[in-house]
């Protein structure tokens, strides 16, 4: 017994020994962030978005944040500043005068924006325009086609941009904080999932059957937020035709469901949709005068 | 028994202490973290210290299927590259970067035409290759080696190898100017022939938007791939043509026989000489039509169009037929230069002719042409081309004439006097 007893003596002492020979921990990261050269839009972008609204911007393809799926090219600097320059005008500044603070988009906007240059093609040509992921990201496609001339063009904006960054920015907003069921029971049995694309061969098709856009019959959430981002982005006559152009039945389901969109976005995010849809026409319709590339 | 438990006893610590001892011989000083962090650093310094620049033969896909071409780069800062590719003129800034991943990755990360012309999707570069791939090109490499002699690179998605060399001072803007016009020069023609002994000539396979030829004796073999240089063609690899093994074909300067100019082996065994026929003379130019040179079955549908368009408010200043910048149909300056634009059509030459082309509606939109215009009176004055085989014939027997007249096949009423200056108000001239 003695001699075991010593056996265990000497194991924990040469154990100890051992353990007390650690290295020490360099104090220095192995983590060195390359420092790059600054530009005039990385200034703009902390200014603008990082230090109000600690959003961030990559406008600089970055692999790991694009969809693998999709064979894509990176935005242009022209189209970059121009996309940041006009988001911040259509579609940041609008809410901080209607909220009447920052606060808003600073809580509930996506964290980042990605801007790609190409739209994301599939192989039989047709392509996506944006995606969101998860309320933290929002990708923007086809920056490449927005020029001196596109940049002034309200319906391309619309269509290829703005439709999509409001519609992704609605589904932020009825995540956080849900809208009525009564909602999806206007047109609740004719919702159809993905069959949307080739069951309606027009918008008016659609219109018809009481949905804003084909996209909308997909589901209700779908449904939600185009009916917002359609309804913030046209003109009372656009919306009006839009929405007449499938016929009386049609038109009076959408307004249902619009008075529905209306008062949630009152008293869940004290926002006037109207007042709001206002400040965007009245920007909209200021684009000619609205400068697109200075960084000051 | 007790002199055994000593010498275990004494045994025990130096074979515990020798157990635990790291004394393994590592295979490298610094861990992985450092050595990437300095690979990164490598490649930074070595491209931006050789100020003149580099030049690197791309061929995008590793197949080699769309040819190859020649780029030009200079690293003007960590974050700024300028970049000049014998497609184009002239060069463009942009941004790039290099981070760690599977080791230092070069991205080409602003977009620049000059690169990422190779990389983009068919719908994109003119449709070169699939709709969604194009010509699968990089913008992202894998920097494999970075010393002042040269960069070797690794496509991230094409695995091709490719190799920067180092230009000397002013090479960049010299070298680069000479490549894009010899590249120029090259795209002007549209068929190329292969002479061989006793002046036999046949036409070889080839595609204006791919630098690849095929051999026309032999379908199975494998495209002949090649850059094109200002002192003529280099291969990607030795083919045979002809009987004759080569990878270089010199430009000899045009001559009395041969007008164009023309490209040979070293032991001048054979001629690849270019040509334009009439038919892609008139594929490659936009040309104006108006009502006065019309043919009496076009004036018919030209006449109603007129009435159409007038009562649609639609103002003709200028109607083009032919092709501009890759696309082909039939283009029209509108309401005093505020719409410039049309609808494509196909204008294919037809098969082994030279002066014969059929002409089809495609009907896409060209430009920012309202489709409402199409149905207002347009429609009417396409009608008379859509599905018809022309005969062209030149006005001064030129092989590249200024004035053309296209004769339907099988109806000679069916004509239009083509010219390639402008004619105002075409409805009415």
């Amino acid at each position: 017994m003695k001699i075991l007893n010593k056996i265990t003596v000497l194991l924990c002492s040469s154990v100890l020994l051992f353990s007390c020979s650690e290295e020490k921990l360099n104090p220095e990261s192995i983590f060195n962030d390359q420092k790059v050269e600054r530009n005039k839009l990385d200034s703009y972008i902390d200014q603008k978005y990082t230090k109000d609204y600690n959003i961030a911007i990559l406008y600089k393809f970055v692999e790991k944040e694009s969809d693998l799926n999709y064979n894509l090219s990176p935005a242009s600097y022209e189209s970059s500043v121009r996309m940041t320059k006009l988001l911040y005008h259509l579609g940041i500044e609008p809410y901080d005068k209607i909220t009447g603070s920052k606060e808003f988009i600073q809580k509930y906007f996506p964290k980042v924006l990605n801007y790609i240059g190409s739209a994301a093609y599939r192989n039989n040509g047709t392509f996506v325009l944006g995606t969101a992921e998860g309320g933290v990201k929002i990708t923007l496609y086809l920056l490449n086609e927005l020029n001196a001339q596109t940049g002034k063009d309200v319906a391309f904006l619309n269509e290829y941009y703005f439709h999509t960054m409001h519609h992704e920015f609605g589904h932020i907003l009825h995540q956080t904080k849900g809208y009525p069921a009564s909602f999806e029971q206007i047109t609740g049995a004719r919702y159809v999932s993905d069959s949307w694309n080739d069951l309606y061969e027009s918008d008016a098709d659609a219109a018809a059957m009481g949905f804003v856009s084909p996209y909308a019959s997909s589901e209700p959430n779908e449904d939600f937020v185009e009916t917002y981002a359609y309804y913030i982005t046209l003109s009372p006559q656009q919306w009006n035709q839009r929405i007449s152009s499938g016929g009386a039945e049609g038109k009076a389901l959408i307004e249902a469901k619009l008075d529905i969109v209306r008062t949630y976005f009152q008293k869940t995010w004290n926002i006037n949709l109207d007042e709001l849809r206002d400040e965007i026409l009245a920007r909209q319709a200021d684009l000619p005068n609205f400068d697109q590339t200075s960084l000051k | 028994m007790k002199l055994k438990y000593l010498v275990i006893l004494i045994l025990l610590p130096f074979l515990l202490v020798t157990s635990c001892k790291r004394d393994d011989d590592r295979i490298f000083d610094t861990n992985a973290t450092v050595r990437m962090t300095e690979a990164v650093q490598q490649a930074y310094s070595v491209l931006q210290a050789n100020k003149a620049g580099w030049i690197m033969k791309f061929y995008p896909s590793n197949n080699q299927e769309f040819g190859g071409y020649t780029i030009f780069s200079k690293f003007i800062s960590n974050a700024e590259v300028t970049l000049a590719s014998d497609p184009f003129t002239g060069s463009e800034t942009s941004s790039y970067s290099i981070s760690p991943e599977s080791g230092p990755v070069l991205t080409f990360n602003g977009y620049n035409k000059h690169i990422h012309w190779f990389s983009e999707p068919g719908m994109d570069n003119g449709g070169i290759g699939a709709d969604d791939s194009g010509m699968r090109g990089d913008f992202e490499f894998i920097v494999l080696k970075a010393t002042a002699d040269s960069v070797v690179l690794k496509g991230k998605k094409s695995g091709s190898h490719l190799v920067m060399l180092p230009l000397k001072e002013g090479e960049f803007e010299r070298l680069s100017t000479t490549y894009q016009e010899a590249a120029d020069k090259f795209k002007q023609f549209m068929v190329y022939k292969l002479e061989t002994s006793g002046n036999k000539t046949v036409r070889l396979g080839y595609d204006a938007k791919f630098r690849v030829f095929h051999n026309p004796t032999d379908e199975l073999a494998v495209g002949m791939a090649f850059r094109v240089v200002p002192k003529g063609l280099e291969f990607y690899q030795k083919y045979t043509l002809a009987g004759t093994s080569f990878d270089f074909l010199n430009y000899v300067e045009p001559t009395s026989g041969y007008p164009n100019g023309y490209y040979t082996d070293e032991g001048k065994t054979f001629k690849i000489i270019p040509s334009t026929p009439l038919n892609f003379w008139f594929k490659n130019n936009l040309w104006s039509m108006s009502f006065n040179n019309t043919g009496a079955f076009g004036k018919l549908y030209w006449t109603v169009g007129k009435g159409m368009l007038a009562k649609n408010n639609i103002i003709v200043n200028n109607a083009y037929i032919g092709g501009t910048s890759g696309v082909y149909g039939l283009i029209f300056n509108l309401q005093n230069g505020a719409v410039f634009g049309g609808v494509s059509h196909f204008i294919e030459p037809v098969e082994d002719t030279e002066d014969e082309v059929y002409i089809e509606l495609e009907g896409y939109v060209l430009g920012n042409f309202p489709l409402a215009y199409w149905s207002g009176g347009i429609n009417y004055l396409s009608a008379p081309f859509d599905q018809t085989t022309f005969k062209i014939t030149s006005a001064d027997g030129s092989l590249t004439p200024t004035v053309i007249t296209l004769t339907d096949v099988t109806s000679p009423t069916n004509s239009f006097k083509l010219f390639l200056k402008d004619i105002d108000d075409p409805l009415n001239n």
